[in-house]
């Protein structure tokens, strides 16, 4: 496998399309920035948190399109046929494109964060959470892009057309996205809600009612573990649970779900990677 | 005699389509064999077959003696090399990026013989024009070379000049020939066109339906197609006697029918077995090429 690696690595530095997301990526980043910076009002600094997770809901849409192009180009170009024909084993072929795309998406989110960091530093703040937060964060951030390479490097190797490939890969990317958002209001409704009144002395008074909307435990449950095993929806919970504003009566992804969230794309990426790899060793290559 | 590659009753099915019929194969070492076959016959399915690009319904395979179940078969594929309908290369690379690359996932130390792979397919001067931009004969030679990076012994070639003009057919004739000769490296090939495989293969296989119908040496298919008197006689006997007494070459083919190749005045012949109490019911001078040969065998109404 180191063989297919390598000659993956060497042929990347010559991609096109990997240093094109790259750039986008660096375009992203800024403008981000600027934006925070330019909308940023007062004089405390808010810090950068918000803003360097926040490329975690557009990777998904970049890993889909190199790999289905990087590896794609494997099947159109007929390379793909050169390494079988060499005598490599398709769970290798198929285990050397996983890694490449996983190291692709690792290199864009450092990319993004290093610009944010460097930039926003200075002029934001520096983090506001804490160290374990952010590192179970960083860690949660790797393995939904281990998630979104998964599958699309399933998707790839199982579809022979690199036009096709890429259409689904990208479709894909926005079929996650509405399922998340559908699954969310469920994911994260509470129990009870809070609301208001003024007592006989004229004070407001909080008290909590219970949510008539509230799915119950089992089917809140599912929709959060569904959620979390989408790459969408967990960075979405992410996303949200590091926006989240004090008193805020949603249901996100707690401190402790933080630390074990990665496990859940863990699981994706076990199920996923196995199905593929079974298939591709199966599959009547031309 | 040492087998390169053996098929045991190899068969291949799509759903209820059979690719692969029951299909025995046997390439020396050395050789060039040529598959013939019209379009459909299933020999694209058995390249890919031995290329591990599919697996076998049933039957088995075997490359140097290694079966194809047993896992060893990854490391003998690393002594072959081929090029399937298309040559798999890298459009956006240069020739000698192409090759490397090839290098690299084969895990060859050095880039040592790299150009001298270049100059012997003819591709040396190509510089950093990329394969996109290269002729069909040239995508077709750095295909070849690429097949050749890791100094293989054993090179499959399905249609390797489909599409070539006629320099480019030349040229790729006379690469196989030289990889044969200087290397020692055995081919298959597989070819429609059969005047230019004639001029090539040493051995020869014919497929149809999945199903190998004949496999043939050069020399004995030659000894077929050279010119020759078909002749029905009254005497089997008594024309061999005659043919042995001036050594002619002949065949017998049945009790009636023999094949004498001698080119020789037919009243002078019907006389000399007449004496010989013989007679000649019927005659016919006949000389096969490659492509009636084929066409005969496969019954007359097939093309190629």
């Amino acid at each position: 496998m180191y063989k297919l690696l390598k000659a993956n690595f060497f042929r990347l530095v010559k991609n096109k399309i990997f240093w094109g997301i790259v750039i986008i990526t660096i375009l992203i980043a800024s403008f981000i920035l600027l934006n925070t910076i330019l909308n940023h009002q007062g004089d405390t600094k808010e810090g950068i948190d918000k803003i360097l997770v926040m490329y975690i809901h557009f990777i998904g849409i970049f890993i889909a399109m190199f790999t289905s192009l990087f590896v794609g180009t494997e099947y159109s170009d007929g390379t793909l046929r050169n390494k079988i024909m060499i005598g490599h084993s398709r769970k290798n072929i198929y285990l050397a494109n996983l890694i490449t795309s996983i190291v692709v998406g690792i290199c864009l989110e450092l990319i993004y964060m290093l610009v944010i960091t460097i930039i926003g530093i200075p002029t934001l703040g520096t983090l506001q959470m804490t160290t374990e937060k952010f590192l179970f964060i960083i860690l949660d951030i790797i393995f939904i892009i281990i998630a979104y390479a998964s599958i699309f490097t399933c998707v790839t190797l199982l579809c022979s057309d690199i036009t096709v490939s890429t259409v689904t890969c990208i479709i894909l990317v926005l079929v996650m996205l509405v399922v998340s958002m559908a699954l969310s209001s469920t994911a994260n409704a509470t129990k009870y809600y809070e609301n208001y009144f003024e007592n006989a002395n004229g004070e407001i008074e909080v008290y909590q009612e219970p949510n008539p909307d509230y799915p119950g435990d089992v089917k809140k449950n599912v929709a959060k573990t569904i959620l979390y095993c989408i790459p969408t929806g967990q960075a979405s919970q992410i996303v949200s649970q590091v926006s989240k504003k004090p008193f805020q009566l949603v249901d996100y992804m707690s401190d402790n779900e933080l630390k074990i969230a990665f496990l859940y794309s863990l699981g994706t990426t076990v199920c996923i990677t196995g199905i593929g790899i079974y298939c591709f060793k199966q599959k009547d290559l031309k | 005699m040492e087998y390169i590659l053996e098929t045991n009753q190899l068969e291949k099915t799509y759903h209820h389509f059979k690719a692969i019929n029951d299909l025995n194969m046997h390439i020396a070492k050395g050789t060039i064999y040529g598959l013939i076959g019209k379009n459909g016959a299933g020999k694209t399915t058995l390249i890919r077959l031995i290329c591990g690009l599919q697996n076998p319904t049933n039957g088995t395979y075997t490359i140097y003696g290694i079966p194809n179940t047993d896992k060893q078969i990854l490391d003998v594929r690393k002594r072959m090399g081929a090029i399937i309908e298309t040559p798999s290369i890298r459009l956006d690379a240069t020739a000698e990026d192409n090759l490397k690359e090839q290098y690299r996932m084969m895990g060859l130390p050095s880039f040592d013989n790299l150009q001298e792979i270049l100059k012997l397919v003819g591709l040396m001067d190509t510089g950093k024009k990329k394969a996109k931009h290269f002729s069909l004969g040239m995508k077709q030679r750095l295909g070849i070379a690429i097949a050749l990076a890791g100094n293989p012994d054993f090179l499959i070639l399905d249609e390797p000049i489909n599409g070539l003009d006629p320099e480019g057919i030349i040229e790729i004739r006379e690469l196989i020939l030289k990889l044969n000769k200087e290397r020692g490296i055995t081919f298959l090939i597989s070819s429609h066109y059969l005047d230019e495989l004639s001029k090539i293969a040493t051995d020869y296989g014919f497929i149809e339906n999945g199903h190998m119908i004949q496999e043939i040496r050069k020399e004995e298919l030659e000894k077929k197609c050279k010119k020759r008197l078909e002749l029905e006689v009254s005497n089997i006997k008594e024309c061999v006697k005659y043919f042995e007494e001036k050594q002619f070459p002949y065949e017998v083919i049945s009790n009636e029918k023999i094949y004498l190749y001698h080119k020789m005045n037919i009243t002078e012949l019907a006389i000399a077995l007449s004496e010989k109490n013989c007679i000649i019911n019927k005659f016919e001078e006949k000389e096969e090429s490659l492509e009636s040969y084929y066409i005969n065998l496969m019954g007359g109404d097939n093309h190629v």
